[in-house]
């Protein structure tokens, strides 16, 4: 048999199970006696209920066979029915005869309420009564309990084993998925990593070697001061004026001896510098020069000193000029004086095609 | 009273005897015990109703067990058994809350 109150045959309902009100269709469409006789079908139940009542107790053996017959035949009342229905007044009286137990089903705002309360029927079933309910439902709670504890314990003990087969397969499907996207980025961030470590190897030689190019250029042009070993020397006229092309002739002089930064009374010398003017007038680079001349100059001394002093050489040039000069080797001679240079207007770097 | 006596030995027999579930059973014993549980607070909330009845309490307690069990094992032969299982641990949770709302009622009168 279909039990209308549960079409979804989920398990058996107990005669009170549903809420009042529950689901008054299923169980008016379903009901085997017609919602038409309320009246009888209520006055069955109250003694059915009335039965069961003491059955608790009192008539062990033959009681549950009646009770037993009560909720198939009355499980429940209409639920719309049963409180505003003025039209039974023998139930109703019946219930307040007799502490029915109907008069709590019904819900906790029943006036009618019974006298026996939910703590009393409880403290009455802690009661130790030996009866053949009291031992099946033991039990049947003993295994409630066993069960209860072993399953705990297997899910405690073991987590991966209580799942099935799908789940396990679905588990592993995950993790071999997620493996795999785990190494991927592993790899890709250790190639970033070898890339920005080589970039900035890279980089840090291009701008090692920008920097000594830098320093070079700087010198050689005179936009950076210097310092180092070289030779100072100092022209004087005592006997006649120095001509600009001696000059020339010491400053080619020191050029060929290897002088890489040179200064004159103050001057930076280039390569783009020029000694112009007239005898006793010597002007370098569009600026008079005053006696003395004094040259500080950085180069190998060892290779200058003797340079300049060889036979037809640049002091033997000053002194014909009249002048007298002196030469003198120092482990440290600094080059102070820079030079402007204007940025090239024509000329572009040539494009690096390495 | 005997019946909270036997839940009491059946816990203890549980700790003591320490049980491993077989395998084919794993996926069904949860399932089982909640159906199992279900069906003792429908039995309390029948007794406190005044209509209990051992006859109707021992058929509801075995054929929930075996029905949730049963309803589970063809979702597993159906491939649903994990959705299944969600679905009646839903189903007897609903009607446990239920129950335990109309044994509150009883007791508490709220």
């Amino acid at each position: 048999m279909i039990d209308p109150r549960d079409p979804l045959g989920l398990g058996d309902l107990h005669p009170g199970d549903e809420e009042e009100g529950d689901r008054p269709a299923a169980v008016a469409n379903g009901d085997p006696s017609p919602a038409s006789a309320p009246e009888d079908q209520r006055a069955s139940e109250a003694v059915a209920n009335q039965d069961v009542a003491n059955a608790d107790g009192d008539l062990p053996t033959e009681a549950p066979l009646t009770a037993g017959a009560g909720p198939e035949v009355d499980p429940q009342e209409p639920p719309g029915a049963e409180v505003p229905d003025p039209a039974a007044p023998p139930v109703a009286d019946e219930r307040q005869e007799t502490p029915s137990p109907s008069g709590a089903q019904t819900g906790a705002g029943d006036a009618a309420r019974p006298q026996r309360s939910g703590w009393a029927r409880l403290g009455h079933a802690m009661r130790p009564r030996t009866t053949p309910g009291q031992l099946m439902a033991a039990g049947l709670c003993a295994l409630l309990g066993f069960a209860l504890v072993a399953q705990v314990q297997q899910t405690t003990d073991t987590q991966l084993g209580a799942l099935r087969q799908n789940d396990l397969v679905r588990l592993l499907d995950e993790t071999t998925t997620r493996t795999g996207e785990l190494e991927q980025e592993s790899l890709d961030l250790q190639r970033e990593r070898d890339e920005l470590l080589s970039g900035s190897d890279r980089q840090q030689a291009a701008l090692d070697a920008a920097r000594r190019t830098a320093a070079m250029q700087g010198i050689l042009t005179g936009r950076l001061p210097a310092t180092g070993p070289g030779v100072r020397i100092t022209l004087t006229e005592p006997e006649g004026e120095i001509r600009p092309a001696t000059m020339l002739h010491v400053l080619e002089e020191l050029r060929n001896a290897g002088a890489e930064a040179m200064e004159l009374n103050g001057q930076r010398i280039t390569a783009s510098s020029a000694f112009t003017g007239t005898r006793g007038d010597v002007v370098l680079d569009g600026s008079r020069l005053e006696s003395p001349f004094r040259w500080s100059v950085i180069g190998d001394p060892d290779t200058i000193a003797p340079a300049l002093e060889i036979p037809g050489g640049a002091l033997v040039r000053v002194r014909a000029d009249g002048g007298r000069g002196t030469v003198e080797k120092s482990d440290r001679v600094d080059v102070t004086a820079l030079r402007e240079l204007p940025d090239p207007v024509h000329a572009t770097p040539v494009e690096d095609e390495g | 009273m005997i019946a909270v006596i036997g839940l009491v030995l059946g816990v203890v027999a549980g700790l003591v005897i320490e049980p491993t579930v077989p395998a084919n059973l794993q996926a069904y014993l949860p399932i089982a015990v909640v159906a199992a549980l279900d069906a003792l607070f429908g039995g309390l909330r029948a007794y406190l109703d005044g209509i209990f009845d051992e006859r109707v309490f021992l058929t509801s307690f075995l054929s929930n067990v075996v029905v949730a069990a049963l309803i589970v094992f063809l979702g597993d032969q159906l491939g649903v058994g994990s959705q299944m299982t969600t679905a009646v641990i839903v189903v007897l949770g609903i009607r446990i809350f239920s129950n335990a709302a109309s044994i509150r009622r009883h007791l508490f009168k709220a």
